[in-house]
């Protein structure tokens, strides 16, 4: 009895899917031609699927293409919003408020996004950041906002390639939209524990040197508004000094390559030099690290789903494909709950750049066609992944509920 | 493995499926199921290790991404620099074996008395897919003409995809001219025409003509980021490379600490 009311909830539900399903359907894989080619691969994603951030090979500039103009028979028609913003600038992850663009002249720059969508704002090139950080300044670095924020104010992390320096801020914003941003505590090199442990031989000799190279670096700024020519012919020795010292410091401290914050700041996934695999970290409050899961491949810098209530977030990425799909790049999804990975794109549409998730399940990438062609995948991983690969609903962006959470920037989305 | 579950079981998975599909999450309907089993577990087991074994002495696999779920894909050196083996293995099937180099791919099967049969198809070759007559795509011979058999160097793979790796080139070109080491750069194969020429014009360096073809930098890594470098010495390239833009210093101690050991 108990089975049968299960089947008629389960063909209620089934029939109530097909419904919904035929009023709001989803491609499992939408390409989207390009109006150019900059040829760059770094790509992040907005929460909605609206927009990616598109850093260009060519040059260092940062593009926003726009995916919510249509043309005359419905499809969709990317413009490209051109900003000032450069070098793989990277966006507080999150509600997307703030773009954060390294080695501007003020240092790391944080631009309102909202400043490149608004209508009101004409020649977007002509931006203004609304915050500058001279100290915390580096590409590969990788930004996003951290969980209890709200509609008036949030905290953010901001975190470096070189030795996992990490900043916090806080961030309030005003009625009239005004932010006041402020650094949170000092810096701090984040999973200290795990890259340069304090207890493992050899430690002291890492501590040694970062002493030494702190009181010659010290000096060096020091000396550095005068010029006399014992002043300058020190400053020469102090940079053939340190030099050897950084490259012990190298060989003795591993680095964390190609890493990326989850998106609530909690997590780190990255490729530590001395291992040739992909990791991933969950972040403690003190700034330490544990190792959550080692994936046992190594992958292209991942992008984190949003977080799940109490499950590990999945992470997608691009890899080399091998000799059954005549090693045509793809697009994978890693689930970290299960352990298990899911291939997203096809033959038909090579992956061209790193992927990210939207805040429905849906995965973007550049990809180029069999002709050739350069363009955008929109991916719906939940009908890829769950569905077969068939047409499925739109997910949560579609309700009302959340659109009004996006809407309002709401960050109680991020534990729907 | 859904269809060997109780009916109320399977319904309640169903469900909660549904649920969290409408809540816009990615339905988590597969159970943990450790992939390293796949392999282990994998039909004429004996007959593919053995043949594995005749092909290489190596056992250090490499994993990496599989096209497919529920497959699991090793990459394994073998005695020559030129040729790597890949292994495929799926669910219950048993495994292929493919041996890779630039001159032809032999795809080892095994039938269903596990005995090995051979097919042989055209080698490992980028300038096939992506076809660029204005570039030269270096293969391993090549490579191995352009590194010598008693210098050292540097390999430093690049590409107009990733601004870094041009913007920083001369970087790693001028930290091997102070080390008295060889410098060899190898554009990404999948770079486009337009790409190239832009990025010839503003480099104006003969760097720009030769493409990655190797084998053995294509299974090390080696197009996986740009830039990354590999060093050589006396006609062997590391295994161990340097992955995104260092500083001088850095470069300076990997070039230092590999070319110092045996690679």
């Amino acid at each position: 009895m108990k089975i049968f009311a299960g089947k008629t909830i389960l063909i209620f539900t089934m029939t109530l899917s097909s419904i919904t399903y035929a009023a709001n359907c989803l491609p499992p894989r939408e390409f989207i031609a390009s109006p150019a080619n900059n040829g760059g691969a770094y790509l992040r994603v907005h929460p909605t699927g609206d927009y990616v951030l598109y850093t260009g090979g060519r040059t260092s500039n940062v593009e926003i293409i726009d995916f919510t103009k249509t043309n005359d028979s419905g499809a969709i028609a990317p413009v490209i919003i051109k900003t000032p913003m450069k070098n793989e600038a990277y966006p507080v992850e999150g509600r997307w408020d703030l773009i954060a663009s390294p080695y501007d002249i003020k240092g790391m720059s944080y631009y309102s996004f909202a400043d490149f969508t608004s209508a009101a704002v004409e020649n977007k090139l002509t931006v203004e950041p609304v915050f500058s950080d001279r100290t915390h300044n580096q590409f590969y670095h990788s930004s996003a906002e951290l969980p209890g924020g709200k509609k008036g104010n949030y905290d953010f992390r901001t975190t470096l390639w070189m030795d996992r320096w990490t900043q916090d801020y806080s961030v309030s914003i005003d009625a009239a939209g005004k932010r006041e941003i402020k650094t949170k505590g000092a810096r701090y090199q984040i999973c200290e524990n795990l890259f340069a442990p304090l207890k493992i031989a050899g430690v002291t000799e890492v501590a040694d040197i970062r002493t030494q190279m702190a009181g010659l670096s010290n000096e060096y700024l020091n000396l550095q508004n005068t010029s006399t020519p014992a002043v300058l012919a020190r400053r020469q020795e102090i940079q053939t000094l340190l030099s050897p010292l950084q490259q012990r410091l190298a060989h003795l401290v591993p680095s964390l390559n190609q890493l990326t914050l989850s998106k609530d700041g909690t997590m780190l996934a990255g490729i530590p030099s001395n291992k040739s695999t992909t990791h991933v970290y969950k972040i403690k409050e003190n700034g330490e690290c544990e190792l959550v899961k080692d994936l046992g491949i190594r992958t292209s810098k991942v992008s984190f789903s949003y977080p799940y209530k109490n499950e590990l977030p999945m992470v997608t990425y691009n890899a080399e494909g091998n000799a059954a799909n005549n090693y045509v790049r793809g697009v994978y999804l890693y689930d970290l709950q299960t352990d298990k990975s899911f291939p997203i794109s096809t033959a038909a549409a090579e992956s061209a750049s790193y992927p990210g998730f939207t805040k429905d399940g849906r995965i973007i990438y550049k990809a180029i066609d069999a002709d050739r062609k350069a363009g955008f995948v929109r991916a719906d991983a939940v009908s890829i992944v769950t569905n077969g690969a068939k047409c499925a609903t739109k997910a949560s962006a579609s309700t009302p509920e959340t659109q009004k959470k996006y809407e309002n920037n709401d960050p109680s989305r991020f534990t729907q | 493995m859904l269809t060997k579950l109780p009916l109320n079981i399977f319904i309640i998975i169903m469900l909660s499926g549904n649920f969290l599909f409408a809540k816009g999450k990615i339905a988590r309907k597969v159970s943990r199921d450790p992939s390293s089993a796949i392999s282990t577990n994998a039909a004429c087991k004996t007959e593919s290790d053995r043949l594995i074994s005749s092909l290489t002495s190596s056992k250090k696999l490499i994993k990496v991404q599989a096209d497919a779920t529920d497959k699991e894909v090793f990459r394994l050196k073998t005695e020559s620099p030129s040729k790597w083996l890949e292994i495929h293995y799926e669910k219950s099937l048993a495994p292929k074996v493919y041996e890779i180099s630039n001159e032809k791919i032999i795809e080892h099967n095994f039938d269903s008395h596990c005995k090995a049969k051979q097919k042989i198809s055209s080698g490992f070759d980028f300038s096939k897919s992506y076809p660029d007559k204005q570039m030269k795509f270096v293969n391993d011979a090549e490579l191995q003409n352009l590194m010598g058999h008693n210098r050292k160097g540097i390999i430093y793979v690049w590409s107009p995809s990733m601004v870094y790796s041009v913007k920083f080139l001369k970087r790693y070109r001028d930290a091997a001219k102070e080390l008295k080491v060889d410098f060899i750069s190898l554009l990404d194969p999948r770079a486009s025409d337009t790409d190239q020429h832009m990025i010839a014009t503003e480099l104006g360096t003969p760097e720009t003509n030769l493409k990655l073809n190797s084998v053995n930098l294509f299974m090390l890594g080696g197009t996986e980021h740009f830039p990354t470098m590999f060093v050589f010495k006396n006609g062997v390239v590391s295994e161990e490379m340097l992955v995104g833009v260092y500083d001088h210093d850095s470069i300076v101690s990997k070039i230092n600490q590999l070319t110092g050991s045996g690679l």
